[in-house]
């Protein structure tokens, strides 16, 4: 995708730059409908991730070194090449060798007293999603391929945003991602400053930007509008929550009795969403009365239960 | 740099800028332009330095404080104990001792800057962490001694009493 969109996203005119927010964000919908069908990713599929980019850069490290020398009026390949291409190099390396001692999760020790009665905690590092990356002129392929090593190390997407003041670089970099990753996983887009805010614009799961303060102020402000974590983790929940067992009463039990003697002043701050697995048309009535109740109360919540009913009866009647 | 000019700033120039048709700049050297003059105000993209004086390394700390926090910071020298005082007491995303940029190509090392000059950084574990979510799980025992306990609603009689009790400084 990134071949046939990126030539057409150079054009200065208003038009292209409509289509290039629009196929940006089919780009992103595209990758983000791939991450939740597939967001658990092995040490060995973040590794054979890394060995593709790496594998871009020994096929193509020639014709990056002869962009940036263009773009430059003179840089030395030399130089190119370590800075741009091994550097970018040592990274995706050092994190292809080195993660399978981050990725494990950890276990933490439960508080007293659930510390007592075989309660079990832990912290487990998931990839966020899908990762904007926003490059520099000065070091045109470092800034977007040595922060693309930690991105796709802990198990994220990504679409890349080369500058457009390394304007043959940004091309040989669309051409080679076309080639060698499929889109789907790393995409290139190109365009012009105005492109790039559209890109500060999109909803990501994580935004890097490397460049000036300034710059740097208006992609914050761009991406405040989207970082916020709630529409990723709706979907994702819901996605989850749909797949739980539970018994529907005991789940209304796990929400009410905490909640109770704190209505008015708590409840209210949040509003929660409740999935239940519906086994039956009865069950399926009930939830339908006692949502009524319940949907008052939102965003991001996960219920599973296993709390035992004659709990759930004390609570419900209140 | 026509501000600086304009205010009598030394500027010191390896080549004729005008002599260069294409995209590359000459270096050039300012020295010592006055806190209120432009190049001092604004971020600088090009090579151009910026020399000034300093008798006590304190005045170049409490200066170095005035500003936003830099990217990096390149000490030279070998006072162990300045280089430390220098670490100690300024802010900056990395640092390099003896030479510039090498931090950043530091691929164990985190990468990134602080307030103005950033936030987050990318290279080695760090990195990892950056671009992961910590999601902390929470998996309850099957017995809940709470509401034997009476610390669910409706709470017993002594449960005001006993949460006051343990409301101790130790």
């Amino acid at each position: 995708m990134s071949a046939s969109v990126s030539p057409s996203l150079t054009e200065p005119s208003a038009t292209s730059s409509v289509d290039a927010n629009s196929a940006l964000s089919a780009l992103l919908h595209r990758q983000q409908q791939a991450h939740l069908a597939h967001m658990q990713i092995s040490v060995n599929e973040r590794r054979e991730r890394l060995q593709q980019v790496i594998a871009l850069l020994v096929e193509g490290h020639q014709s990056l070194a002869a962009a940036m020398e263009a773009d430059f009026d003179g840089r030395s390949k030399g130089f190119s090449l370590m800075n741009d291409v091994l550097g970018s190099m040592a990274s995706l390396k050092h994190v292809r060798d080195n993660l399978i001692h981050w990725v494990p999760e950890q276990s933490r020790t439960p508080f007293a007293p659930y510390d007592q009665l075989g309660a079990d905690a832990k912290v487990i590092y998931q990839p966020k999603g899908v990762v904007g990356i926003m490059g520099t002129w000065n070091a045109p392929v470092f800034t977007l391929l040595s922060p693309l090593a930690c991105v796709l190390g802990a198990g994220n997407r990504a679409i890349l945003k080369p500058s457009e003041l390394a304007p043959r670089t940004a091309e040989t970099l669309a051409e080679l991602f076309a080639r060698f990753v499929d889109p789907a996983l790393v995409a290139v887009i190109n365009g012009d400053a105005r492109v790039g805010a559209q890109f500060a614009a999109q909803p990501f799961d994580h935004l890097v930007f490397t460049g000036s303060t300034a710059v740097g102020r208006k992609v914050m402000a761009a991406a405040s509008a989207n970082l916020t974590p709630s529409r990723w983790n709706w979907a994702a929940s819901r996605r989850q929550l749909l797949v739980a067992k539970g018994i529907w009463m005991s789940i209304v039990a796990v929400w009410f009795w905490p909640r109770r003697p704190m209505a008015g002043n708590y409840v209210s701050a949040q509003t929660f969403f409740m999935f239940l697995r519906i086994t039956s048309r009865r069950l399926s009535i009930a939830f339908a009365t006692i949502s009524g109740n319940i949907i008052l109360l939102s965003p991001v919540i996960l219920i599973m239960s296993r709390l035992s009913i004659n709990i759930t009866m004390s609570v419900f009647v209140a | 740099m026509d501000d600086a000019k304009k205010r009598g700033v030394t500027v010191i120039s390896s080549h004729d800028v005008l002599a260069i048709p294409d995209r590359r700049l000459p270096l050039q050297l300012v020295i010592c332009p006055d806190d209120d003059a432009a190049i001092m105000q604004e971020e600088i993209f090009g090579p151009v330095l910026i020399i000034r004086t300093y008798q006590q390394i304190d005045a170049v700390i409490a200066d170095i404080n005035r500003r936003s926090n830099p990217l990096a910071l390149y000490y030279l020298g070998t006072d162990v104990a300045e280089q430390q005082q220098v670490l100690n007491q300024t802010r900056s995303g990395g640092v390099t001792i003896n030479d510039a940029l090498m931090h950043a190509a530091m691929h164990d090392a985190p990468f990134g800057g602080t307030g103005a000059s950033g936030m987050g950084h990318y290279h080695g574990r760090e990195g990892f962490l950056q671009f992961s979510h910590a999601k902390t799980v929470f998996t309850v025992p099957a017995h809940d001694p709470r509401a034997e306990w009476g610390m669910l609603p409706p709470f017993y009689d002594g449960f005001d009493a006993m949460m006051a009790s343990q409301v101790v400084p130790d």
